[in-house]
């Protein structure tokens, strides 16, 4: 027992200590300051550029905007289950949803790439075959269950007492559910879309698929883009020698990751504890 | 003599959980601006009675009425008959306080606001005015913004009094509205009460015979789903006509 809970540890450890050692070496000879400002990420060409925001910036792109048609999808849909869905009709799809979240990303990626894409290229011109914009929206809908289930938690544990002080004061039921309801969640809610952030921040599949991968400084959603992920990927699958400093680069992207996802989950963790049971 | 107009009217109401019969065809009357308690042994269909008057039951799966029940004359189970307009005309308050997670000028204004009423002048005036009818004002005019939960049980549930009145409603009804209070926090509602009447119609419902005794003017005694006595509560005390009415009083069952 105590060496499974052991082994995790060490695991863990073992991951931050190979991220740290090698970034370390990368930034050895890259200096933190040209990592962080410049404004071109080509570490594989010959005139090698080594800023990291164009990768950041395409994967807040695709966070953005998975993010932006999770949310209001996922809400309306927990708030549906919740205020309004008979219990028969929430206890079928409550688990229908949950299957969303167990389609391999490589079929959501392949479903962006061969259906999205073309779907939107036929009224939005100039939208290239690879862009952020069918990357973000499909991997929006891949975190769309994980957005209503874990807000659809947080309304119910709402005590039914503030439900019906709200009915009693002649709400409807639209007034109930986002006046009350969902404020009263709103704890539980917004942990719920930190955790989809923070999936959408590490997915890698469906961007490496159908975002292109061309680190672009930019906020276009048309055209491609990189991700740290897919940067990440795309050199593990390519020829780079082991130990040379392109090689090293996917380390430091990797520790990039790493920080924001971390400081992600901390926040969720942080604002979990300070408003848990508040209203008890 | 023209017939009498009642504020509240049930005519052989009865009230079904799915197969279980909570409430036999009663037929009860109230006048305008009266106290009126109900009393009754846990699970006598007083509560569920109550939040017939305000269809609180709506939402509860297999819960149906037959039967009328009457405000103003008209028949509030009509089809025509909008639920949250209805709710305005008759406020409720609760058995434990229930403030929303907000502040405290914001828990007043509420039912204003779900109305479309935003002009902040109209807010202010309807805050101060019900935090006063609820005696709550001086305790809370300088810490309007501050939450709600932050108050003593007492306080929130006089604001949860304050909450409903803003709605002008005319008619309030009280599910046991001081259980969860200690003595100092109940004999305030209790004086609350007494001075409410002179606007509204209440309807309380009670577990705490002296405080039937002491806020209303009838009472109803309910029995098995049944409405065993109903009459002017100084008579219902001093010579119950029922058997069942005197053990109960009398503390011998409940």
């Amino acid at each position: 027992m105590w060496l499974s809970a052991v082994i995790t540890v060490l695991i863990t450890i073992s991951i931050i200590w190979v991220l740290l050692s090698e970034s370390v070496k990368f930034f050895s000879e890259v200096s933190i300051v040209q990592f962080l400002t410049e404004k071109e990420w080509t570490p594989l060409f010959a005139d090698k550029k080594f800023g990291i925001l164009p990768l950041v910036a395409g994967t807040l792109l695709t966070t953005t905007i998975a993010i932006a048609v999770a949310l209001p999808i996922g809400l309306t849909i927990a708030v549906y289950l919740n205020e309004y869905a008979h219990i028969r009709f929430r206890q079928i799809i409550k688990p229908m949803l949950e299957v969303l979240a167990t389609i391999p990303t490589v079929v959501y990626g392949f479903f962006a790439l061969t259906v999205v894409t073309p779907f939107l290229q036929s009224f939005i011109p100039g939208l290239a075959g690879f862009n952020a914009l069918s990357a973000g929206i499909v991997m929006g809908i891949m975190i769309i269950p994980m957005i209503s289930s874990l807000s659809e938690d947080a309304i119910s544990s709402v005590p039914r007492s503030l439900r019906e002080a709200a009915y009693g004061m002649g709400s409807t039921r639209l007034q109930t559910a986002f006046g009350v309801m969902v404020p009263a969640a709103s704890s539980g809610i917004v942990v719920s879309v930190i955790l989809a952030i923070s999936r959408a921040v590490g997915e890698t599949m469906i961007v490496a698929i159908a975002a292109g991968q061309q680190p672009r400084l930019t906020l276009n959603p048309l055209v491609p883009i990189e991700t740290i992920t897919t940067y990440i990927v795309q050199v593990t699958l390519g020829d780079v020698p082991h130990g040379s400093l392109e090689y090293r680069t996917i380390f430091a992207a990797g520790i990039t990751l790493f920080v924001f996802t971390f400081a992600l989950n901390n926040i969720s963790f942080w604002i979990k504890k300070k408003y848990q049971e508040k209203y008890d | 003599m023209s017939k009498k107009e009642y504020k509240l009217e049930a005519k052989e109401l009865n009230a079904y959980y799915g197969g279980f019969h909570a409430l036999k065809g009663i037929n009860i009357a109230m006048e305008e601006k009266t106290v009126t308690a109900f009393i009754g042994p846990s699970g006598c269909g007083k509560s569920t009675f109550l939040r017939t008057f305000n269809r609180m039951n709506d939402y509860i799966e297999g819960f149906r009425v037959e039967g009328e029940i009457l405000l103003d004359s008209r028949d509030i189970y009509d089809k025509k008959v909008r639920v949250d307009e209805l709710r305005k005309e008759v406020g409720m308050v609760f058995q434990k306080p229930n403030p929303f997670p907000k502040s405290i000028f914001e828990n007043v204004v509420y039912g204003l606001k779900i109305q479309g009423i935003k002009k902040k002048s109209v807010l202010e005036e309807a805050a101060e005015r019900t935090l006063r009818q609820a005696a709550l004002w001086d305790e809370v005019k300088d810490k309007l913004q501050k939450s709600a939960l932050a108050l003593s049980g007492g306080q929130q549930q006089r604001l949860c009094i304050a909450r409903a009145l803003a709605s002008q409603p005319s008619v309030l009804l009280m599910d046991e509205p001081a259980s969860a209070l200690d003595p100092i926090s109940t004999a305030k509602v209790e004086e609350l009460i007494y001075e409410l009447k002179k606007e509204y119609t209440i309807v309380i419902v009670t577990h705490n015979m002296q405080q039937a005794g002491r806020v209303s003017d009838y009472t109803a005694f309910f029995y098995i789903g049944e409405l065993v006595e109903y009459s002017k509560t100084k008579a219902m005390f001093t010579s119950p006509k029922d058997t069942r009415t005197q053990n109960y009083i009398t503390g011998r069952f409940g």
